[in-house]
């Protein structure tokens, strides 16, 4: 796994990993130098002989050292940030690519992670983990040959204490890890506790158990500190220990060398035995460092194969099941947890749909008004319909998330230009999906979704929003100026056309009393929740679409920001055929044309 | 030098760091101990190379014997093994230190936040804050380890080499010591160009994180809105001005510490030539001349280390000054005391009003123990809010007594003793079945599993009460959540219980089974049942009926007969349910 992700990435930055390579070597090989000219400066000092030369030599060699060292570790940033583009890019380009269906069954914000930590899991990887590694290893290989070139015999001596030293390494790290991933699990409790507690923070007040969720939270904080100590106790341990290891090695060295006298196998002159000995004392240094990258390798593999496994995530052809929705009656906006925020906007929206149709009706020409029908019944699609072709149309459809478990089946229906059309049904019933099927972003199982002349999934991107608008539950701004959130970044959007969208969903006035108007960052701008609510509408309609799709609205206005939008959906409505979904049934309805889905309760 | 003398006065200021230290004089103690003796120790490594180097050439010249290199061998090895476990207790104690400090901010952060006063605390506002506060409590004890750490490591082996190196000379100990400064300076200049690096850097992260969560979270609106093609190239310009500030910054972090040590190097020239023409003089013998090396190289080593003790302390003083407001926030901690004596609920001409705009007003009931209040009208009539005027949540105008006591005058933790809420969310927590039930209380949770219709779902296994319920792959549905909270209510009811809307997303058997049960464990206490759906109305003492700011108060055919708005809609859903 990590070879083949290595080559690939050799093969895609060939200059940037020649260079980091080339330096890691140079910076490996000359710091070899100061050591052996030091002990050369000795043995001359030993001998009666005073070479400075020696000593400018090992400035000179340690500065250029210093400077191959500096090289590299600029080398190796830049080779990290430049992977971590490509593949951060390489992730985006799949972004389109992906079905609807992901999105649903992953949350933004895991996915976002992929693209943040991961890939940053990865730049750790290749840069304090590969790369390193190989400079290190280098480190200790070139060490290993200077000492063979001066003392074979104290190259056994690391050639046995070496690999002991390095099992140990390895021992500690393998009890390190697991001391952290405790310590990791312990901390996402300990963060998720306190979102857990804001969001049931009535609850925990109402029925008095602070003292409870503090020793709740105190538990877990135990269990982060209990594993946080285990970690603490090797990290503390394992250094001295090696550094113990290394004067032991110079000790045995020393008394071997004594012993030896001047030509046996250990034999050392004292020059020599002042280099050697700052060789042994630097060999031990990488060890530390190479067990720690092993470990980095082994930490980031998670992070590789779920960006792996992201990159190789079906492609739009394939719909999958997706897992929280093992529930028949489960919702499709999101994570389960949005279930009931749903069900709880669909009580509140009733009233106000009801208010809205009123209105609608009072607005509309009386052309357009159609005979009401039945309430309960999905209506067959009527032949010889009055206005033309349709702008949606619904032929034998059948769908489900789970194609085996179809949410309707057969199902027809269809909507005509300027024909007002909502649709009905509790929680779970299909109308979201219905918008879904509409806007593309799911494939019926079979039968067909006509979207103007075209079956939906063939509408193309920049087709889609003169086709149709859609007006969301919340409005959720994008990053950017309030111009940026009408356009969403495209150049063709003018500002006359931004200027008949807002003054249509009557926000226009609001806007131009912004310090910068349209180019006002949103953060900035200070809009009330209405406000916000009215500009999603002139998103929707920015491009003039004939269709609008409107799902349920928002709950938790006050009754003047709600009549706001009952009028600005008024005025949307007018001329445009509009789908729109509904939770209540109401009296008020019974004069738009409603379709039932899922029958009662 | 003189960021330290702020760092330590920024946290001495304050009285509660102190507290928090407080605690911990014990380690500290043992901390200092450790961390005195490993120091010191740490020349013994230097003064150890060079009389071994020193000896052996003695045993080449022939002037002493393979025993003495034993002796100084062992000698060697016996002291650096206890200077190196003193480091080893040092690093471990410096950690828990920092550990126990961490647990208890932490602590005490959560302490302060569960006592605020709800109506201070906004989920999306308080978390972003409880969220950064966190990240500062790790910041600041990362800030008080570190600072412990270098104070020891940096300062005290900085002193204890340098009196090592005078001691041997002082000329060649000021002549190669000089560069460190300069080193110093050098770094100084180029700290600020650094840190605005670094500064840029950490702007440019938190503009691609929110562009990474922008361009995922909005997948579908860009996807619907067939702008995904301008979205990816938007954010390959943020990726690519991300590359280059990260460049920067880490370029000039990492590259440049060999570079500080190349200048501080510049003092093994005097050395050499000084401590050179010593041993040829005769004053210095070899050992002399290697420890003194041996100790400048890992001086000059330690020295460019001391830049990083003033960034910890910097970063944990600007971390703390942000946390302390937090944990003083906290409110005095009411008892929740709860009651159970039957009481009597009157309301005169009560009026509740929400963002400056009145929802009710001329509200008039009763309601006596043992009997339901069903509390009825369209949606944002204010009959949520009327739920949380009875629970003390929201201020309200007019006469609203209980026994005869206003509701207003009631002590916080008497109030939520008595009454009981159920509001719209489910508020479950990360923990099991019956701890969500139980609460933390000693309470058999079974029974009221059974009264919310979650019996059948625990004998079929379905669910488990041991099992923690958002657990992967098996979450509760909407409804399953719903009927949890129920069986909590009733499991920490008082005399009065408040539902808002507990039926919403059950069947209608479901709703059915679930009110006989309500009626069957109600007893003498008080209900006020707020709901949109209706089959059960008939069934109730009173009904309230709210619309247009107004309200009809009688029993159910009252209400049926006065209000025709009531009517209709009784009428439609029973039809519809039916």
């Amino acid at each position: 796994m990590y070879a083949s992700a290595l080559l690939a990435f050799v093969r895609h930055f060939p200059r940037e990993c020649f260079a980091a390579l080339a330096l890691i070597v140079f910076a490996a090989g000359t710091a070899l130098v100061p050591p052996m000219l030091l002990g050369r400066f000795i043995d001359a000092l030993g001998g009666g002989q005073f070479v400075m030369l020696l000593g400018i030599g090992y400035f000179a060699a340690s500065a250029l050292a210093g400077l191959f060292e500096s090289g590299q570790d600029a080398m190796i940033v830049a080779v990290g940030q430049r992977m971590m583009h490509a593949l951060r890019s390489r992730m985006a380009a799949k972004l389109p690519k992906l079905p609807a269906a992901y999105f649903d069954r992953h949350e933004a914000g895991g996915t976002a992670a992929l693209f943040l930590k991961d890939v940053d899991a990865i730049d750790v990887l290749f840069t304090d983990g590969i790369l390193s590694l190989f400079a290190n290893s280098l480190r200790i290989v070139a060490i290993l040959a200077a000492i063979l070139w001066t003392s074979r015999g104290l190259f056994v001596l690391l050639c046995v204490a070496l690999p002991v030293l390095f099992l140990f390494t390895r021992l500690v790290q393998r009890r390190v890890l697991a001391a952290q991933s405790a310590n990791r699990s312990a901390v996402a409790r300990i963060v998720a506790c306190i979102p857990e507690t804001l969001a049931s923070f009535r609850m925990i007040r109402g029925f008095g158990i602070e003292p409870w969720m503090e020793r709740r939270y105190g538990a877990m904080l135990d269990d982060g500190y209990r594993a946080m100590d285990r970690t603490n106790f090797y990290d503390s341990v394992y250094s001295p220990i090696i550094k113990s290891a290394g004067a032991a090695v110079v000790a045995v060295m020393m008394v071997l060398a004594a012993g030896a006298g001047p030509r046996g196998f250990f034999a050392l002159s004292v020059g020599d035995a002042v280099a050697m000995t700052a060789y042994v004392l630097a060999v031990f240094e990488p060890l530390e460092a190479l067990g720690m990258e092993i470990q980095t390798i082994q930490a980031a593999a998670a992070a590789l194969g779920r960006i792996r496994a992201f990159l190789e995530e079906d492609e739009l052809a394939t719909q999958c099941l997706p897992r929280w929705r093992k529930v028949p009656t489960g919702d499709f906006a999101g994570a389960p947890k949005g279930a009931d925020k749903q069900t709880l906007s669909a009580s509140a929206l009733s009233g106000r749909l009801c208010r809205l149709w009123q209105r609608v009706r009072t607005c509309r020409d009386s052309q357009t008004l159609l005979p009401s029908q039945s309430p309960l019944r999905v209506p067959a699609p009527q032949e010889g319909e009055p206005l033309g072709v349709p702008c949606i149309e619904f032929r034998n459809v059948t769908f489900g998330y789970a194609p085996e478990r179809p949410i309707f089946s057969n199902f027809s229906f269809s909507v005509h230009p300027r024909e007002h059309v909502v649709l009905r049904g509790r929680t779970g019933a299909g109308k979201t999906t219905i918008l879904r099927l509409v806007a593309g972003l799911y494939v019926p199982q079979s039968g067909e979704v006509l979207v103007g002349d075209k079956r939906a999934a063939d509408v193309l991107p920049q087709e889609r929003r003169h086709l149709y608008g859609i007006a969301g539950q919340a409005f959720s701004p994008i990053p950017g100026t309030v111009r940026d959130q009408l356009t969403l970044g495209e150049s063709d959007v003018t500002d006359a056309m931004i200027e008949r969208a807002l003054e249509t969903a009557g926000i226009a006035d609001a806007v131009r009393s912004l310090p910068q108007g349209l180019s006002t960052m949103m953060e900035a701008a200070g809009l009330s929740e209405g406000e916000c609510h009215l500009l999603g509408f002139a998103r929707a309609i920015v491009y003039d679409p004939r269709i609008l799709l409107l799902d349920e609205c928002t709950a938790h206005l006050d009754s003047g920001t709600e009549e706001l939008l009952l009028a600005a959906i008024g005025r949307m409505s007018e001329g445009r055929a509009v789908l729109s979904i509904a939770h209540c049934w109401s009296a008020a309805m019974a004069e738009t044309r409603t379709i039932m889905l899922g029958g009662e309760e | 030098m003189e960021t330290e003398e702020q760092g330590m006065g920024g946290r001495k200021r304050p009285v509660r760091i102190l507290s928090f230290l407080r605690g911990e004089a014990g380690l500290l103690a043992f901390l200092t101990v450790t961390g005195l003796v490993y120091n010191v120790g740490m020349t013994a490594g230097p003064y150890f190379e060079g009389q071994l180097a020193q000896c052996l050439a003695d045993i080449l010249g022939g002037t002493r014997g393979a025993a003495d290199m034993a002796r100084i061998a062992g000698l060697y090895v016996a002291v650096i093994a206890v200077v190196q476990s003193s480091r080893a207790g040092k690093r471990f104690f410096v950690r828990r230190f920092a550990n126990h400090i961490n647990r208890r901010m932490r602590a005490a952060l959560y302490h302060a936040l569960v006592h605020q006063e709800p109506e201070r605390v906004r989920a999306e506002v308080t978390g972003a804050l409880m969220t950064k506060a966190v990240t500062d409590v790790d910041a600041t004890t990362e800030g008080i380890r570190k600072f412990t750490t270098e104070l020891f490591d940096t300062g005290v082996v900085m002193v204890a080499y340098l009196a090592m190196l005078a001691w041997y000379d002082v000329r060649l100990a000021v002549g190669s010591c000089v560069f460190l400064p300069l080193a110093y300076f050098w770094a100084a200049r180029l700290k600020k160009r650094v840190a605005r690096a670094s500064a840029a850097a950490r702007e440019s992260e938190g503009t691609l994180a929110a562009a990474t969560m922008d361009r995922i979270g909005h997948e579908a609106l860009y996807r619907t809105s067939g702008v995904e093609a301008g979205r990816n190239a938007l954010y390959e310009t943020q990726l690519a001005s991300y590359e280059a500030a990260s460049i920067r910054s880490g370029m000039l972090e990492n590259a440049m510490q060999p570079l500080y040590r190349i200048v501080s190097l510049l003092g093994v020239l005097p050395i050499f030539w000084l401590g050179g023409s010593y041993v040829m003089q005769g004053t210095w013998d070899i050992a002399a001349f290697t420890t003194f090396f041996s100790c400048f190289l890992k001086f000059a080593v330690k020295s460019s280390h001391a830049a990083k003790l003033f960034n910890a302390v910097q970063k944990a003083q600007v971390s703390w000054w942000r946390i302390r407001p937090l944990l003083e926030s906290g409110q005095e901690e009411t008892v929740r005391q709860v009651s159970l004596a039957p009481v009597t609920i009157e309301a005169r001409n009560l009026s509740a009003e929400r963002g400056g705009k009145t929802l009710f007003s001329g509200l008039s009931f009763s309601l006596r123990p043992g009997e339901i209040l069903a509390v009825t009208g369209p949606v944002a009539c204010g009959k949520s809010t009327l739920g949380e005027v009875l629970a003390g949540l929201v201020p309200y105008g007019g006469c609203l007594t209980v026994d005869g006591q206003e509701l207003s005058s009631m002590e916080a933790g008497e109030l939520r003793g008595l009454v009981t809420r159920m509001g719209h969310a489910p508020e479950l927590l990360h923990a099991t079945l019956a701890e969500n039930v139980a609460l933390g209380g000693n309470i058999d949770v079974l029974p009221f599993l059974q009264k919310a219709e979650l019996g059948q779902d625990i004998e079929s296994g379905a669910l488990s009460l041991e099992k923690e319920i958002f657990a992967v792959g098996r979450p509760l549905s909407g409804g399953q959540q719903a009927r949890l909270a129920f069986a909590r209510t009733l499991a920490h009811a008082g005399a009065v219980v408040v539902l808002d809307d507990p039926f919403a997303s059950v069947d209608a058997e479901t709703e059915r089974r679930m009110f006989e049960h309500l009626r069957a464990w109600q007893g003498r206490r008080s209900i006020v049942l707020i709901s949109s759906r209706l089959q059960k109305f008939s069934e109730c003492d009173h009904v309230l009926f709210l619309a247009d700011g107004k309200g009809t108060f009688g029993l159910h055919e009252e209400v049926l007969m006065q209000c025709s708005e009531y009517r209709t809609l009784y009428e439609a859903q029973t039809a519809h349910e039916l």
